[in-house]
């Protein structure tokens, strides 16, 4: 909490030495310096489970009753155009990591060339742009949501890649067409309550990707396609892996996650017309051979209808796991790997309804009311829960929000 | 009977005449503002000497949008007005899409380091642009057109 007064005092500081909106209306011909961010707040109903968004180790309900530090983030981009078709782009971003603190960290390096019209490739630290809004999520100003989906954008929610991409444009009767591949990788660092000192980190490698885009008038096709390796190291998992493996080295082996191959598959549209805004998805995200780690799917479905400045909204959604479980000889570790696969449930399904103000352009003000209804014996979307959580019998929780969101 | 003569004093009082004032300011309100000022439309020009003849609203839409950079095969470069309220009129009416989405829709691509908008230019520079670059794309008010452009899409 203190970081995040800390981040307030510092943003606030800014804006009102008009160093932000000074920044902001820098833009000298090839050079120009943008900015985003999000302040936000969110209550949640559940006092005995923290409500949680990407690697964020706490959120609203059991920590906080009141969270200031979800939603809110301040971001700065700085592009350089060093000629008409070469584009670097530096990004930072402050916002709650997984170590619960505030502060920034690179999450654009990249330079850009367009070798023909059609043509470009990219090479540094890029956005990941498996799903619809994935590469423009951390500026909230674009999305019509108080944050992206958790039902679906949680299934992968790393942000950035290291990577080397190409895309290419096709102009056809039908629509343009946009095809986009690259090849990567990743160091994801998990939420700090593994009963481990430290952050310990999810390593993408050999992470290879291709997207397929079609937009048409206010209609945007995406189908996405991600695969890579995976492996989770840290100190007491490894301890209890050498435990096991002297009872059962074949499951000792099956449950060490160590380039395991992780495939994802995303299918998407989105209309924005004059009046109605319509945004669906549903994403898988299913390993090579049963590891540790459960297979998920989800999806949602965005209604919005534009009046004037106001955009009254509504969204439904769902996760649902699958436990390909690996089965260990011994019955003591079969049952410690069983309660494993168990505590990695995480089917729910939601309800949003959204009122979206834009104040200006460049500013929006949002309200958003989710209803979350973990299924039974399933932990949902929250990470931390006490001993009185309801596990096999959840019930709904409110989860209130309401932000303002900028771009400069 | 009490009643009855409350509701007279209503009618005839003052706090009858005050709404009935009111009505009649909004009446004159709304009557004002059927009044139109007749505003000039807007057109999309190249440099007279381009090979480009015309362009459909889509392909004005997917130029602007950065969707697209050509129309047949001949390239355009497309610029945006930095004043505001034709800025506002242009998107509105050849995309239909408010100031606040157009920017939410940049926003996108600018914050995911897939590119940057149109550059802004004033009716000055515009001009320029058409002189030093045959590839130059601009919308201005159609009382503004010069004999040396050529109005390739009209908003009806």
């Amino acid at each position: 909490m203190k970081h995040f007064r800390r981040y307030l005092v510092v943003l606030s500081a800014l804006y009102v030495s008009g160093v932000v909106p000074a920044f902001a209306e820098f833009s000298y011909g090839a050079v120009s310096l943008s900015a985003f961010g999000t302040l936000g707040g969110a209550w949640f109903s559940n006092e005995h489970a923290n409500y949680q968004q990407g690697s964020q180790p706490v959120g609203p309900g059991l920590t906080h009753d009141i969270d200031l530090g979800m939603d809110s983030r301040l971001g700065a981009q700085l592009n350089v155009a060093v000629t008409p078709s070469t584009l670097i782009t530096a990004q930072t971003v402050v916002e709650r990591l997984a170590d619960n603190q505030f502060m920034p960290r690179l999450t654009q390096a990249n330079i850009r060339q367009e070798i023909t019209d059609d043509l470009a490739v990219r090479i540094g630290r890029i956005q990941s742009p498996l799903f619809l809004a994935s590469d423009y999520r951390l500026a909230n100003f674009s999305n019509p949501w108080a944050r992206t989906p958790g039902v679906l954008y949680n299934i992968y929610p790393i942000t950035h890649l290291d990577s080397g991409e190409f895309t290419y444009r096709l102009d056809s009767g039908i629509g343009q067409f946009s095809l986009n591949a690259g090849y990567g990788w990743v160091s994801y660092p998990f939420p700090a309550n593994f009963g481990t000192a430290g952050t310990p980190a999810l390593e993408l490698d050999d992470v290879i990707y291709a997207n397929l885009k079609l937009d048409k008038g206010p209609w945007r096709f995406k189908l996405s396609w991600l695969h890579t390796r995976a492996s989770l190291h840290f100190p007491k998992l490894d301890e209890d892996l050498g435990i096991i493996r002297l009872f059962d080295p074949v499951a000792a082996d099956a449950l060490d996650l160590n380039r395991r191959g992780i495939g994802l598959y995303t299918a998407g549209f989105s209309y924005d017309g004059k009046d109605w805004l319509v945004m669906s998805e549903w994403g898988m995200a299913r390993s090579d051979q049963a590891i540790i780690l459960n297979d998920s799917h989800g999806g949602y479905l965005t209604v919005g209808y534009h009046l004037d400045r106001w955009t009254p909204q509504i969204t439904v959604g769902y996760q649902a796991t699958t436990d390909r479980r690996i089965h260990a000889t011994h019955p003591l570790i079969d049952q410690v790997v069983a309660e494993t696969h168990r505590g990695q449930r995480t089917d729910y399904r939601t309800l949003a309804l959204g009122l979206n103000y834009a104040a200006t352009d460049s500013v929006v003000i949002r309200g958003q009311v989710d209803l979350i209804e973990p299924m039974g014996n399933s932990l949902g979307p929250y990470l931390k829960t006490d001993s009185r959580y309801q596990f096999n019998d959840p019930g709904i929780d409110t989860l209130i929000s309401l932000s303002v969101d900028f771009v400069y | 009977m009490g009643a009855d003569v409350k509701f007279k004093s209503y009618l005839t009082g003052t706090r009858f005449f005050q709404p009935r004032l009111l009505i009649l300011g909004l009446v004159l309100t709304l009557l004002q503002s059927q009044v139109v000022v007749a505003e000039a439309a807007i057109v999309v020009v190249v440099r007279k000497d381009s090979p480009l003849l015309q362009l459909s609203r889509d392909e004005v839409v997917a130029l602007f949008l950065g969707k697209t950079r050509r129309s047949n095969d001949i390239p355009l470069t497309p610029f945006d007005s930095k004043d505001n309220a034709l800025r506002d009129r242009f998107y509105l009416e050849v995309a239909e899409m408010s100031g606040m989405r157009v920017k939410a829709y940049w926003s996108r691509i600018v914050f995911s380091g897939q590119g940057r908008p149109p550059q802004e230019v004033s009716a000055s520079e515009a001009r320029t642009k058409l002189a030093d670059e045959s590839d130059a794309l601009i919308y201005l008010p159609a009382d503004q057109v010069a004999p040396d452009m050529k109005v390739v899409f009209s908003i009806p």
